[in-house]
């Protein structure tokens, strides 16, 4: 989806009615203070793991200076490490490894994120929790800086996590949304 | 009729819209390919050109990515679309083969949704391929094409530039043990040189040629030294209280030398290419900061890559991490700066502004190191205009003290001339004060005369009064009564003519009280004393 005189590396572009939606969105979260402003602080959120989603200006001149929020966003990987001791008295331990030798992607139903299972050599597991971060392109970086509530423009900006907000049905919707342009 | 273009890793396949109604409804489309019945009602594959081997595959890709089709791609679509309408998932692609193959092409929203329900239908609608079968081909063509992009990124390898900066650090600590090393050892023999050349290089030169120092006096040191120095290392030689060496040992003293001067060679060839490395892989970056300062961020950071990930306010200590954490485990201020210390613009900077400048700098670098990490182009403007910005700001911090500097100095005479205003003004209160005494001791005289009259004129009021109680008693009549109406006007105007003097009495009292010593006073009140009796 390439529109005229954007660069064509802004992908995914929202078009006009979903650009509104998700600057409603963000300035909402500004009411809400749950946003980070700029890409410095939306690069922090993503090392912290706190970020629901990117939006980004399509017109930021030149663009690269926030090309490295997709490349954070698609890499966030949040790693901890299980050591279990091989029991044929636990069936949850014997499936874990079973899955482990034959290299499986296991989906947990649990935790509805993709889990992958490292096999090492002290009868211990690593396992690596994978999820993404959306990310989104609005063509205008003046309308995004009004929309968070600063006078000059933003061209980048993170809404931040807080389970007890008022946003969480908003924000799960508009993910689902921003998600829905990348395929 | 309309054919949907469906690209897979293992070939192109082409399926025939049954329902082309139903596309109108987007929103209701992804209704149609919950089951594998309903989508195969909704859409039925046409043709399949499956790829022979992988670096078909590869090339098809390829040239997708770039929007074009492949030669394979064209004749597929020739045999199998003439007279239709393609719906295909890349408007850029659908003008290309409406350009080059005249079929016509349509790309819309109606057309992604009925790709995405194809696409979690596929191995349903297509006999033949299933889940085990396509998924290590999609695995093997992505690593295929991962390592033909990473071809055209040679130039862009930054690990070159880690492996650089960290030999050239390493030989300026080699160099420097090697020549101090020289220095000692032939000091046992020529303890003088060492004060008489500073320089390591010099130094290893001339040991070099001279060998024995008994051959200073013969030598030609002209294309090594200044003749002042080498007049004093001659006359040095003469009387210098150094031990005797055997050539055995200056063999060896020589061989260092040569070390040390085949080292520094080689060092000002590598600065030279970490000079070219950077410009070529990072030119923003070496604008803002220099070579040196910008590779061992890259070395520091990883990689460009990612040193690009980080905020700017990781890139400006990157390199005091001891030191942060110290102070953020004993609760002190965290450092200011870390390896951007060193950059001339930091050098420049007063002390009270370096941490200031440090900030801006590492915010700009951070930029500089986004463009150069993920664009394509070679040019540094960006880096030279961030460093003009950098460079006015700090002339713009050293400029406020300037200001106030000369507002401070221009202050104090205004200061001054207030004071003197106020000392102009309690001079002139003090005059009128004194001029204003003289006149008061005058008026008391015209007072005590004032005085008697009035007791004179309530004399004459009382006559009246009595002869004009005799008239009413013998003849009323309205004339009298004028007569009686003036008197008393006449009396009241009197009564407030004495208020005012006596008003005006008790004022000169006052003033004269505030001006007059006490000695002053009772000389004052004596004569009231004399004047009442």
């Amino acid at each position: 989806m390439t529109v005229e005189g954007v660069n064509p590396k802004a992908y995914p572009l929202a078009d006009s009615q979903l650009s509104i939606t998700i600057l409603d969105l963000v300035q909402q979260a500004t009411n809400y203070k749950q946003l980070k402003k700029g890409a410095n602080e939306a690069t922090k959120t993503l090392n912290r793991g706190i970020s629901e989603f990117i939006v980004m200006a399509a017109d930021t001149e030149p663009l690269e200076i926030l090309l490295h929020l997709p490349l954070l966003a698609e890499d966030k990987v949040f790693e901890f490490l299980l050591i279990v001791s091989l029991s044929y008295e636990s069936q949850l331990v014997v499936s874990l490894a079973l899955a482990s030798f034959t290299g499986f992607t296991w989906v947990s139903s649990s935790y509805d994120k993709k889990i992958r299972l490292y096999w090492l050599l002290d009868s211990s597991f690593e396992i690596v929790i994978v999820d993404n971060v959306p990310y989104v392109f609005v063509p205008s970086k003046q309308a995004l800086g009004r929309a968070c509530d600063v006078t000059r423009p933003v061209i980048a900006c993170s809404v931040t996590s807080n389970e007890a907000s008022q946003l969480k049905s908003q924000i799960q919707h508009l993910k689902d949304a921003i998600e829905k342009l990348l395929i | 009729m309309v054919l949907v273009l469906y690209e897979t890793a293992a070939g192109f396949a082409l399926f025939k819209v049954k329902d082309e109604g139903k596309m109108a409804n987007v929103e209701d489309l992804c209704k149609e390919f919950d089951t594998p019945d309903s989508a195969r009602k909704m859409v039925k594959l046409k043709a399949f050109e499956k790829f022979d081997n992988t670096s078909e595959a590869l090339e098809a890709v390829a040239k997708l990515l770039e929007g074009a089709p492949s030669k394979g791609l064209r004749k597929f679509l020739k045999a199998n679309c003439q007279g239709e309408t393609l719906a295909v998932a890349d408007s850029k692609l659908g003008n290309v083969i409406k350009e080059k193959l005249k079929i016509d092409c349509i790309h819309n929203n109606a057309v992604m949704e009925l790709l995405r329900g194809v696409r979690s239908q596929f191995t349903e609608l297509i006999s033949g391929l299933g889940d085990q079968d396509l998924a290590p081909m999609s695995l093997g063509l992505s690593h295929s094409l991962a390592r033909y992009k990473l071809k055209f990124s040679s130039d862009k390898v930054d690990t070159m530039i880690i492996q650089a900066i960290g030999l050239l650090d390493d030989l300026d600590k080699e160099l420097n043990t090697y020549a101090m090393r020289v220095r000692e050892w032939y000091g046992w023999h020529f303890p003088e040189l060492a004060k008489i050349i500073s320089d390591n290089i010099l130094y290893a030169k001339s040991v070099k040629l001279m060998g024995n120092r008994v051959n200073a006096a013969k030598l030609d040191f002209s294309e090594i030294l200044a003749d002042e120095i080498e007049a004093d290392l001659k006359d040095a030689a003469v009387i210098s209280m150094g031990t005797e060496v055997s050539d055995l040992d200056l063999l060896h003293i020589r061989e260092l030398c040569d070390q040390v001067l085949s080292l520094s060679e080689y060092r000002a060839q590598l600065y030279d290419y970490l000079k070219s490395r950077m410009n070529t892989i990072a030119p923003n970056l070496t604008a803002l900061v220099g070579e040196l300062v910008g590779a061992r961020l890259i070395s520091h950071g990883g990689s460009l890559l990612n040193l690009s990930k980080q905020p700017g306010s990781t890139v400006q200590i990157l390199g005091a991490e001891k030191a942060l954490f110290r102070a953020l485990k004993t609760k002190h201020a965290t450092p200011k700066y870390g390896l951007i210390f060193h950059a001339s613009l930091v050098g420049q900077a007063a002390p009270k502004h370096k941490g200031k400048i440090s900030r801006s700098l590492a915010a700009k670098t951070v930029l500089a190191i986004r463009v150069d990490a993920l664009g394509d182009s070679q040019d540094n403007t960006m880096g030279l205009e961030n460093r003009a910005k950098l460079e006015a700001r700090l002339r713009n911090l050293e400029g406020k003290d300037l200001g106030r500097l000369s507002g401070s100095s221009k202050g104090k005479p205004k200061i001054e001339v207030y004071n003197k205003d106020k000392k102009m003004g309690s001079g002139g209160l003090i005059t009128p004060a004194k001029t204003y005494n003289t006149a008061a001791d005058s008026l008391l005289g015209e007072t005590s005369a004032k005085s008697e009259e009035p007791s004179k004129k309530k004399d004459k009021k009382k006559k009246k009064k009595v002869e004009e109680e005799k008239p009413e008693e013998e003849e009323p009549s309205e004339k009298k009564k004028k007569k009686k109406a003036e008197a008393e006007t006449e009396a009241v105007v009197e009564v407030a003519k004495e208020e005012k003097k006596k008003n005006k009495k008790k004022r000169k009292h006052e003033e004269e009280e505030t001006t007059e010593t006490p000695a002053k006073k009772k000389d004052k009140k004596e004569k009231k004393k004399k004047s009442k009796d």
